[in-house]
């Protein structure tokens, strides 16, 4: 009996390690090259666990002052800040609407929401371009905004509805409105202010998945003024420019360590209500 | 009862229901018109009118910055199905498709299991570090594995040179850039299929366990009898839904192959995206789409299906 | 002097399939300071209805009033009621005190010292005045009741609305909750509509008791009423518990003015005095409803037209009174006896009833025909004393 139990203990975390390792491992190469100096990272001779003398955070300081990269972290920050807050500005009275209202014609809107959860984007792509276009809003931070804020209006709204629905009390705002107030008005006094973690979540969700975007801005801009740091790296690693391998690989660690690091410390609040497609 | 016998007609005639107006029914639900009136217009804006634009488009042939765009008929539909490339990643989309979904739903699973084993203090850092992949950027993903199977620098490329003398070129020889694509994928987006596995083994009450355990039940049997029973619902929900996304999945494999070397690995996304901004076909380029929405919306039906079974309360 | 009108009220919703009438032309007048309870099986519209006088529902027809005043068009919070939800609905981002004067504040102009002292007047009045700087979630489901109905009170409304306010109590808790609104309700003295599927509840707090079932009015009447007086089948087997007996019997006429009840497993002769009470137009097939409390141990003295045989099934022993599950002929009969009276399972027992506890009804229309010695009187005329019990 106990040693049935303690084989598969030992089962269990071989599984889990092999698990981890294959988590891991490709970020450790990425880690390892952006911790190298820069001869070092390309020389193949340099050991799998580098010595000492190789490494160096040279590339952490000196990305700061190659090829624009403090414009292009800083377009990201602003992109993924204000589709957030347009996001998710939009997205709490619908999410409010689907959970806790019913009006003709919810389940059919609710359904199309269901659907622009799946919806293959990039196809999409083609129309927005074209309107944006005739609008002048192509290669203008605006135009990468407002698309990224749709974008994840979706998600938000699966997240909040969700939240609207399990974790506001039931006939709560039935009491608001005895108690003197209109819908309106019972939802910002009484609605609102319980959903603030909530909110806050969705904000966090909504602020990565526009960091993590490459697909609207790749398409939507041209110009290196407007360009974020996903975009960035892919023409840097599609020129000859910048063959600084450990300056790219610290571009990559700082590009993929925020998301990485919130997601993983809110991962126990987020459970199914990430079903949103957070990771595209 | 007796209510019951009378038509529907006639209840509503004998209380005028029929009489409501769209006015009335406007001002009676006006808090959910209202709130849902911003949600509305955002996807008017760049769902809707995009997608009815996007399928007149089809009928004709629009470039990019085109002034004129005439109307061809199905001539963009007939090009779609005599067209090599096009078949060729229809049919290599659907490999992808299957198997990334396949690989994805087994070692979701397979993670959700373990860690559903392991006491809470240790699991929360642990499902921390092997869901990571899934909340970096689909396009870092790309350039983590094109750094980790580079031909030159790449990880494997080492260890293989150093284990056996020679290391094959994974992104472009033989089968090996297809291998990669879907290794890369199953990586980045498993954890998915992990979490919704998790949270349905975690809501099993613990009382079926400890029933089927005094009733005798091994543990592959309680497996069987107790939780599979739990995962039948969340398994068509990551099947749908990792469908939909793989189907859509264009930053990873676009930075990792880009469709090449030529176009032996080229998707139906990448394949959208160039023909739509590098050989500006517009009109071609929503052809393919269409074939790409039809992909994703019977996914999205499977999904909607499995969500109202498993709850009457979300629609 | 707020008196609650309902005059044909109907409710109709939209369905998957169709419309469904919820409530269909319920007229109900209640008193100014009378407390109806509104009892019912679930889906009888019970609920509906309050939501609709409470306009967290639109009438589809009909028209309700308040102290005369038509408010079908007006706001919840403009119909100057107080309304207490069976989940309670208290805020959770609010302490109790803030719960209680949340309405005050949003509806009245009265001073901040003028709501705090109404709001301790009432915390006082539900014995919750320790618990005012507390936040709901931090109380137990007894506390939680006290505050949503101190929060009701503290508005001094026209009309009280509950929607099953007891039902998330324990038993225990229920009973001493019971007691202690039907106290309120002769301190405050304000109009009140309760709605209930616990039809002991109606009985013990209600003026009036008003039976729904499937979105109809089926009897407005006093506990007593309702109890020795129901009007149709429906509303004698809803009320009582546990509950009626019911036989299909046919009546045989003899030649003395007397008469027979025959059911194919007892014979039970009735007088003049209840035939009198139908005439041959009435036919001959009738529904004889007995209650359980009303059937009592059979002796040597009791004439054999006078006794029923069964097979005893099931003996429940409830402390105060014995349950006898009885099996005549594959139908169940319920007997409820002192609980000295524990026969053995599986014995036969014989039992009888006095002629004034009977009630018969007609067996197409289920209504009411008679009960014992009395013709039913129309139930709004409130008749104080119906047919004795015992």
């Amino acid at each position: 009996m106990l040693n049935e139990t303690r084989r598969s203990k030992t089962l269990l975390w071989i599984g889990i390690a092999i698990l981890a390792l294959w988590a891991l491992f490709p970020y450790l190469w990425v880690i390892r090259t952006s911790v190298l100096t820069n001869f070092a990272a390309v020389d193949p001779g340099t050991p799998y666990i580098p010595p000492l003398d190789v490494l160096s955070i040279d590339s952490f300081l000196n990305i700061w002052n190659r090829a624009d990269f403090p414009l292009f972290f800083r377009n990201s920050i602003i992109v993924a800040l204000s589709a957030m807050v347009i996001s998710v500005a939009f997205s709490i009275p619908g999410a409010y609407a689907f959970a806790r209202l019913d009006f003709p014609g919810r389940q059919v809107l609710f359904y199309t929401a269901v659907f622009t959860i799946m919806f293959p984007w990039i196809v999409l792509t083609i129309p927005v371009y074209d309107i944006f276009f005739r609008l002048g809003l192509v290669n203008t931070l605006v135009g990468v905004i407002i698309a990224i804020a749709i974008f994840t209006l979706p998600q938000n709204i699966w997240l909040l509805q969700g939240f609207f629905r399990q974790g506001i009390p039931p006939n709560i705002e039935e009491a608001a409105l005895l108690d003197g107030n209109t819908e309106i008005t019972a939802f910002l006094r009484i609605v609102l202010p319980l959903s603030a973690p909530a909110i806050g979540a969705a904000a966090l969700f909504s602020f990565l998945t526009g960091w993590n975007n490459f697909l609207w801005v790749f398409v939507l801009t041209s110009d290196e003024e407007v360009r974020t740091a996903t975009v960035a790296i892919h023409y840097i690693l599609g020129s000859d420019v910048l063959r600084e391998w450990n300056i790219l690989m610290a571009a990559v660690v700082l590009l993929v360590a925020p998301p990485v690091i919130f997601y993983g410390l809110a991962e126990r609040y987020v459970g199914e209500g990430l079903g949103g497609g957070a990771g595209r | 009862m007796a209510q019951e016998q009378r038509s529907a007609e006639a209840i509503r005639q004998q209380y005028g229901v029929d009489e409501e107006t769209i006015v009335d029914r406007i001002r009676e639900n006006y808090a959910g018109y209202l709130f849902i009136l911003p949600t509305f217009v955002m996807f008017a804006l760049l769902f809707y009118i995009p997608i009815v634009q996007g399928v007149y488009l089809t009928f004709t042939n629009a470039t990019l910055g085109g002034t004129t765009a005439e109307f061809v008929g199905l001539d963009n539909y007939i090009w779609l199905v005599s067209n090599d490339l096009f078949v060729f990643a229809l049919g290599w989309s659907i490999v992808f498709v299957f198997s990334v979904t396949a690989v994805q739903l087994i070692v979701g699973l397979i993670a959700a299991l373990l860690l559903n084993e392991i006491s809470s203090s240790t699991k929360a850092t642990l499902s921390a570090v092997i869901m990571s992949p899934y909340f970096s950027a689909p396009l870092a993903g790309g350039v983590i594995w094109f750094w980790f199977l580079d031909g030159n620098f790449g990880f494997m490329n080492k260890f293989l040179i150093d284990l056996v003398g020679f290391a094959p070129s994974f992104l472009a020889q033989g089968l090996w850039p297809y291998v990669s694509l879907i290794v890369a994928q199953v990586w980045h987006d498993f954890a998915y299929a992990a979490i919704i596995y998790g949270a349905a083994l975690s809501s099993v009450p613990s009382e079926q366990y400890e029933a089927a355990a005094l009733d005798g039940a091994g543990r592959l049997r309680r497996f069987r009898d107790v939780t599979l029973p739990h995962l039948m619902i969340p398994t068509v929900v990551i099947l749908a839904l990792r469908t939909a996304y793989n189907v859509a999945e264009f930053a990873q494999p676009f930075e990792l192959t880009a469709g090449g070397p030529g176009t032996r690995t080229m998707l139906l996304s990448i394949l959208t995206y160039r023909t739509a901004f590098v050989n500006l076909a517009f009109a071609r380029a929503f052809t393919i789409g269409v074939v790409m929405i039809v992909l994703a919306m019977a996914a999205a039906i499977l999904y909607i299906i499995a969500i109202r079974q498993e709850e009457e309360l979300y629609v | 002097m707020a008196r609650l009108e309902l005059d044909g009220l109907t409710k109709v919703f939209e369905g998957d399939s169709g419309p469904i009438v919820a409530v269909e032309e319920l007229d109900l007048d209640i008193n100014d300071g009378e407390f109806v309870v509104v009892v019912g099986p679930s889906g009888c519209g019970k609920s509906t209805t309050l939501r609709t006088v409470a306009g967290l529902e639109s009438a589809t027809d009909g028209e309700m009033r308040i102290g005369g005043e038509v408010i079908n068009n007006k706001a919840p919070r403009d119909r100057d009621i107080a309304m207490v939800f069976q989940s309670y609905a208290l805020y959770p981002h609010k302490t109790v005190a803030e719960n209680m004067g949340y309405g005050l504040h949003l509806s009245t102009d009265h001073t901040d010292e003028e709501i705090e002292k109404r709001v301790e007047e009432a915390a006082t009045m539900m014995g919750i005045e320790d618990l005012l700087d507390k936040k709901p979630g931090s109380l137990s489901g007894g506390q939680q009741q006290r505050v949503a109905t101190g929060r009701a009170i503290v508005r001094e409304p026209s009309v009280f609305l509950f929607d099953e306010p007891l039902s998330n109590l324990d038993a225990k808790l229920r009973k001493h909750m019971r007691t202690e609104l039907a106290r309120l309700h002769t301190e405050l003295n304000i109009t009140t509509m309760y709605v209930t599927h616990d039809q002991e509840e109606a009985m013990t707090m209600a003026d009036r008791i008003v039976v729904l079932n499937d979105g109809r009015l089926q009897q407005a009447g006093t506990p007593k009423q309702v109890y020795y007086e129901p009007v149709n089948l429906f509303v004698a087997d809803f009320i009582g518990s546990p509950s009626m007996n019911i036989f299909d019997v046919t009546l045989r006429r003899d030649s003395d003015g007397g008469a027979e009840l025959v059911n194919e497993s007892f014979t039970y002769a009735i007088s003049e005095r209840v035939t009198n009470n139908f005439d041959a137009a009435d036919g001959d097939e009738f529904i004889l409803g007995i209650r359980p409390e009303s059937l009592h141990p059979a002796d040597e003295t009791t004439p054999v037209k006078k006794t029923v045989r069964g097979r005893v099934d099931v003996v429940e022993v409830v402390g105060s009174d014995n349950f006898i599950y009885l099996d005549i002929d594959g139908k169940e009969c319920r007997v409820r006896t002192r609980s000295a009276v524990e026969p053995e399972i599986d014995t036969t027992f014989d039992f009888t009833f006095e002629e004034e506890d009977i009630h018969l009804f007609d067996a197409d229309t289920e209504e009411a025909l008679a009960h014992g010695t009395k013709s039913p009187e129309p139930a709004d005329q409130g008749v104080e004393e119906a047919a004795v019990g015992d």
